[in-house]
């Protein structure tokens, strides 16, 4: 069984006044297995971010239906959705949405916090996150205190401190500069590598050529998908800017 | 041309801020209206000829000082929060090419079209709310103030002056303000990296030694005249003791919790610590100014009620009778008390409690269980104030007579009934010692000549010998060895008839030598005057404070409500619920809301004994009464505060909303 199942996503948004609809997901199925890596990419208002949000469990789409581990989004209810999210799945965003009156260790923690987990056991999960993502020696620092690269770092460690079955990042390098990226993503490739499930939008080929798989969404479809194969990075690298050129070139669906 | 620019864009400024600048601009006017009537009513030409119109005058003047001090402190917060508020705008002024002197200029028309509105407001308030303020002095006050125009020349160029001064300070301000900070920077505003506020434990423990001293201070001292001198000391003591206990106090203790894992690493306290930490960085003053002005405001409004509501307890304290009159020679007051009784029956008034009595006064201290002269106490010590006493000296034949109850004294024994404090055993008159007996209730309470804020006392001895042992122990004055003879009674009958009655006692005074009449019914005059303007004043002044808490409750809660949401909707996103976003902000609202409120309360049940120790100078003796008015007001001023807080919590929740 696939750790991630989404069965032909529709959602529509409608203006208040139900005067006009706009189509962000038309039908979009795939699955993702545990252990694997995915880049979903796509050109601005392709509706990957509404995705990522259906795939947050903040969304509900029209029609379809995401499962995690067989069980679907729906049967969660209202009222344990923020439980839900905060057990199964990490985030990492864009701009990092770190507190800026937490030191970076409690900004990691404050999951484990909410989850009320003892501390001893706060303690245990910390040491080797930090080491493992590099942030040794900034635990008492301020966000304001580190740099772009660290902040992603620390939401990193924030979001797997969970240990969630499935990470979700929402365009993780879109604030850093290329030498922090390339940091950043062989960091999330050292994570995968450990075994954890990925799900990332990005908008940099650069980024998407860690994964193991990238996903193409065009007006709101999944346009193809590559696997990166044995053949290198920097092969996938070029394979999926082809893809990319392939896919301003093609048609428009029409206005 | 370019004038209408600036004046243009001041005023759409104002429009586009009006979130802020309408309090602003309500704030400065309802200052303008107050020192407006103050100042009107001060002015007004009949006032100084009535009966008690000067005291009434002098009052005022007191509270045109208050409103001034004030009005200046709180013109300059928020203007203070409203440029800090605005530097982002400002910032993009000098983007958009345009020279700090030009901003400079538009802020100087942004604060004189503030100035321009406020005092057509405020005066035109004044003016057409000008009669009531006459009618309602002469009502509640009982002050017959002539009911003249409203309009009043000087009181207006007076206000329009001071205000004018004011705001002129506040333009220099915002200039230098805007002066001294660069383009870059302003754009930035208020947006630089904050920095996790450092607990200041020297200043923690400075606020928590100082706010100790000020309650000690207020708790230690025993008499009225100490209290008096020592409570401005007290009062400055507490307001710092306060501001430091906010500003370093709060923090040291958030970051001592902070400190103990077990505590802070848990759901309920994780975010609510953290974020109170940055909170009270950012307002710890503010609330601060909050508790003192909720403390004012309670103070104020509780004795000047208090005061005025005991008016006539405390007159019946000065004068126990209706009419007194003291003579120096027996047979002065016989003739008196036959032409009393003449007097009454021709005005046709009946005269009741009537009593004649010989009695001797005298001022002296007991220190130690031994009368001294009054003039052997250094008064290093406040507490020396509190060992004077002003007597009435009696033998008990005479006590027997008048109180119609015989003490059988023993040679060496006095009875003793004070308002002391202190209550020795036994007293030490020169050579003889007594031993002391205390007597709790007094049937008919004798009038002294002169009623004062020192310990009263009446002391029966047991024969003509004791009196003067006692007189010459106190080395009291020639004119109080002699013996002073007293008649006192009550009166009763219309208006009319005692008009009569009291006007025949006053011509015939005149001819009297060596006496002093008093009339209880003419000081109830003065007295109502006196605490009926303290009264009319604190409720202005009570109204004022509370004003000023409203106006910086609702500032913070605008300036807080845009950085929480921003920090709420991570934390959502971070997997806390929305109701557990709710419980937090609520928990840290609440933490907020009750600090000044708590540390308030606090304050007055502090300064509790001092108020009632200085109402005693006035002559208000009653102390569950003092208490009860008191905390009514802080009950008023609790509800107020509370019904204004729901309304600004409104705001700020739809600003925090997501």
């Amino acid at each position: 069984m696939a750790l991630l199942e989404v069965q032909s996503l529709q959602k529509i948004y409608t203006t208040r006044f139900g005067a006009q609809k706009v189509q962000a997901l038309t039908n979009v199925t795939f699955t993702v297995e545990a252990g694997e890596f995915v880049a979903i990419m796509g050109e601005s208002g392709s509706g990957k971010t509404t995705l990522l949000n259906i795939l947050a469990a903040l969304y509900r789409p029209t029609t379809g239906q995401v499962l995690l581990e067989g069980r679907s989004f729906a049967d969660v209810k209202e009222s344990e959705k923020a439980a839900f999210r905060r057990d199964h799945l990490g985030f990492v965003f864009q701009d990092f949405n770190l507190l800026d009156t937490f030191s970076v260790r409690d900004n990691i923690l404050l999951p484990l916090v909410l989850q009320n987990k003892p501390l001893d056991e706060m303690e245990r999960r910390l040491t080797p996150l930090v080491t493992k993502l590099g942030l040794q020696g900034l635990e008492a620092k301020f966000p304001y205190e580190i740099s772009g690269g660290q902040k992603q770092r620390t939401a990193v460690a924030r979001a797997l401190i969970t240990e969630p079955r499935l990470l979700l990042a929402d365009e993780p390098t879109g604030a850093l500069d290329s030498k922090a990226s390339a940091k950043l993503m062989r960091m999330f490739e050292d994570v995968h590598r450990s075994g954890q499930t990925l799900l990332m939008v990005t908008h940099s080929a650069q980024a998407a050529s860690y994964a193991s798989r990238v996903l193409f969404i065009k007006d709101g479809e999944v346009y193809n998908q590559i696997y990166s194969g044995n053949a290198g990075r920097d092969a996938f690298y070029q394979r999926i800017i082809a893809t990319l050129t392939a896919l301003s070139d093609g048609g428009v669906a029409g206005d | 041309m370019t004038k209408l620019i600036y004046f243009r864009l001041a005023l759409t400024n104002l429009w586009k801020n009006r979130q802020t600048y309408l309090p602003f601009l309500l704030a400065s006017t309802l200052l303008t209206f107050t020192q407006y009537s103050f100042l009107m009513i001060t002015f007004n030409p009949g006032l100084s000829k009535v009966h008690g119109g000067m005291q009434f005058q002098v009052i005022l003047t007191l509270g045109i000082v208050v409103v001034s001090l004030f009005s200046a402190i709180f013109l300059f917060y928020a203007n203070g929060f409203l440029i800090k508020r605005r530097k982002k705008e400002m910032g993009l002024y000098s983007i958009l090419g345009m020279e700090k002197k030009h901003i400079a200029r538009v802020l100087l028309h942004e604060l004189s079209l503030t100035w321009l509105f406020s005092m057509a407001l405020g005066i035109g308030l004044g003016i057409l709310l000008g009669r009531l303020m006459f009618l309602l002095i002469r009502l509640a006050i009982r002050i017959d103030v002539p009911l003249v125009g409203s309009v009043n020349l000087p009181a207006v160029w007076i206000t329009l002056g001071l205000f004018a001064v004011l705001f002129l300070l506040l333009i220099l301000c915002n200039t230098w303000q805007v002066r001294s900070v660069d383009p870059v920077e302003l754009l930035r505003g208020g947006r630089t990296g904050e920095r996790e506020p450092k607990a200041r434990w020297f200043l923690a423990i400075l606020g928590v030694l100082t706010m100790g001293a000020g309650y000690w201070l207020a708790q230690r001292v025993q008499n009225p005249m100490a209290a008096i001198a020592l409570f401005l000391v007290a009062v400055v003591l507490v307001i710092v003791g306060t501001y430091l206990m906010f500003l370093s106090g709060s923090i040291a203790l958030l970051k001592l919790l902070k400190r103990h894992k077990r505590y802070y690493y848990s759901s309920r306290h994780f975010v609510t610590v953290s974020g109170m930490l940055y909170r009270m960085k950012q307002n710890a003053a503010g609330l601060a100014s909050i508790a003192i002005l909720c403390t004012m405001a309670m103070i104020t409004i509780g004795t000047t009620v208090g005061l005025y509501n005991g008016s006539e307890k405390m007159l019946s304290e000065y004068y126990p009778s209706d009419l007194q009159v003291t003579f120096a020679d027996e047979a002065a007051l016989r003739d008196a008390q036959a032409l009393n009784a003449t007097f009454a029956r021709q005005a046709g008034v009946s005269v009741t409690d009537a009593h004649a009595f010989t009695g001797y006064e005298a001022a002296f201290a007991i220190d130690h269980e031994t009368v001294l002269p009054s003039s052997a106490l250094t008064y290093a010590s406040m507490n020396d104030y509190g060992k004077m006493h002003d007597a009435l000296l009696m033998t008990q034949d005479t006590w027997a007579a008048l109180e119609g109850e015989p003490l059988n004294l023993a040679p060496d024994e006095l009875a003793l009934w004070t308002t002391a404090a202190q209550r020795p055993t036994a007293l030490t008159v020169g050579s003889r010692r007594f031993s002391l007996r205390y007597l709790e209730s007094l049937p008919v309470v004798p009038c002294m000549s002169h009623g004062s804020a020192i310990t009263k006392s009446y002391i029966v001895v047991p024969d003509a010998a004791a009196i003067r042992s006692i007189l010459e122990a106190a080395q009291a004055t020639a004119d109080d060895q002699a013996p002073v003879y007293t008649l006192q009674c009550n009166v009763q009958g219309d208006r009319a008839t005692l008009e009569r009655y009291y006007a025949a006692i006053e011509t015939q005074a005149t001819d009297w030598k060596d006496h002093s009449l008093r009339i209880k019914g003419n000081l109830r005059e003065e007295w109502y005057a006196m605490h009926g303007g303290f009264l009319f004043i604190g409720i202005f002044l009570g109204f004022i404070f509370l004003m000023g808490t409203a106006l910086i409750l609702y500032f913070k809660q605008i300036s807080e409500g845009y950085q929480d949401h921003d920090r709420f909707i991570i934390l959502q996103k971070v997997g806390m619920s929305n109701d557990e976003v709710r419980a937090t902000v609520r928990r840290q609202i609440l933490l907020v809301f009750y600090l000044p409120l708590a540390v308030a309360v606090c304050h007055v049940a502090g300064s509790l004994h001092m108020m009632i120790l200085m109402l005693q100078l006035f002559g208000l003796m009653d102390v569950p009464y003092i208490a009860l008015n008191t905390f009514a007001a802080a009950l008023g001023v609790a509800i107020f505060y509370w019904l204004f807080y729901r309304q600004t919590a409104k705001t700020y929740y739809r600003m925090v909303k997501f």
